[in-house]
């Protein structure tokens, strides 16, 4: 049996401390997904928060009918999905005070070469937020589960509620749209 | 070996998504070396494989960032005020995050016709 399975069993059962083993496996895979769906640090650490909440409020009813990670990435999606409809306008508005993956603030080097590097590094990023961001919202969800979560075609399709074949047309779409707006970064 | 002189997956359309998995380093060994025979001979295909990778480089340039300290914590916290909630307001949480939650007014309505429908047969 799956071992996230299981201890949502054993949660069921009232051992609520193996809720902390959940939490340090998935948290930031949870986490990572909302951020580049939501592309804004602070809200995504909120509704990573509900994820884990709602999670936590489910744990009486949870049956297992998918694999543990399909249902929580289907309630990330959800909630994600959720904001960005009713936040079109603050999309990515987080993304000056953004911050490293090790927590620091980014700080430009005095050296020229590195800030000119930095600079065409920090224009090709914010030209593939904004290429993911535009595209329709189940293609976004779904280049970001196959891409970043190196989910399967099945996981991703049950996760969307389609089938498998739809899925591989979905980002095979999403892939076309990426490459042709990206492409002047192969120049 | 399954995969040997398997069809242009671009003009089929079958076993398409390897030309996905390719650049994603996700097909084994005997899948990548059908699409790597095929490719040589297809130049439409090649075209899809290289702009496949230069898009995997480019959106590897997009690392997220992490959560502030405290995560666990906040959490926590939450997690305590919200068992402290009455039963009542537990129910209303439940019934807005249910994946039910359209079918909650239906039932509602169809709650309210048979009471309405009840109400009449007693009064007559």
């Amino acid at each position: 049996m799956e071992r996230d399975i299981f201890v949502m069993q054993q949660l069921r059962e009232g051992q609520t401390e193996l809720f902390g083993e959940l939490l340090e496996r998935h948290r930031l895979p949870v986490y990572h997904f909302l951020f580049r769906m939501v592309q804004n640090q602070p809200v995504a650490e909120e509704l990573a928060q509900e994820v884990f909440l709602r999670v936590y409020r489910s744990r009486a009813k949870y049956e297992p009918s998918a694999k543990f990670t399909t249902w929580l990435f289907r309630i990330a999606m959800n909630l994600a999905l959720n904001w960005v409809r009713d936040n079109r306008h603050e999309m990515g508005q987080g993304s000056l005070d953004e911050e490293q993956a090790d927590g620091k603030v980014r700080q430009i080097s005095d050296r020229r070469p590195d800030i000119e590097q930095q600079l065409v590094h920090q224009v090709k990023l914010g030209e593939v937020r904004d290429a993911i961001s535009r595209l329709p919202e189940k293609q976004r969800a779904a280049v970001l589960m196959h891409k970043y979560q190196e989910m399967e075609y099945t996981q991703i399709a049950t996760v969307l509620g389609c089938s498998e074949s739809a899925v591989k047309s979905l980002l095979f779409r999403a892939y076309e749209t990426l490459r042709s707006r990206l492409a002047h970064h192969a120049v | 070996m399954p995969y040997k002189d398997i069809p242009c997956p671009l003009q089929s359309g079958e076993n398409a998504e390897l030309l996905l998995d390719y650049a994603s380093r996700k097909l084994t060994a005997v899948q990548r070396m059908a699409i790597d025979q095929h490719i040589a001979g297809c130049p439409a295909c090649q075209r899809f494989r290289d702009g496949q990778e230069l898009l995997w480089k480019s959106l590897d340039t997009w690392e997220s960032s992490n959560f502030k300290p405290g995560f666990d914590m906040r959490l926590e916290e939450r997690i305590a005020a919200d068992s402290r909630l009455p039963t009542w307001e537990r129910a209303v949480l439940w019934a807005q995050n249910t994946p039910l939650k359209p079918a909650i007014p239906v039932a509602a309505a169809i709650l309210l016709v048979a009471l309405g429908l009840g109400l009449r047969w007693l009064w007559q």
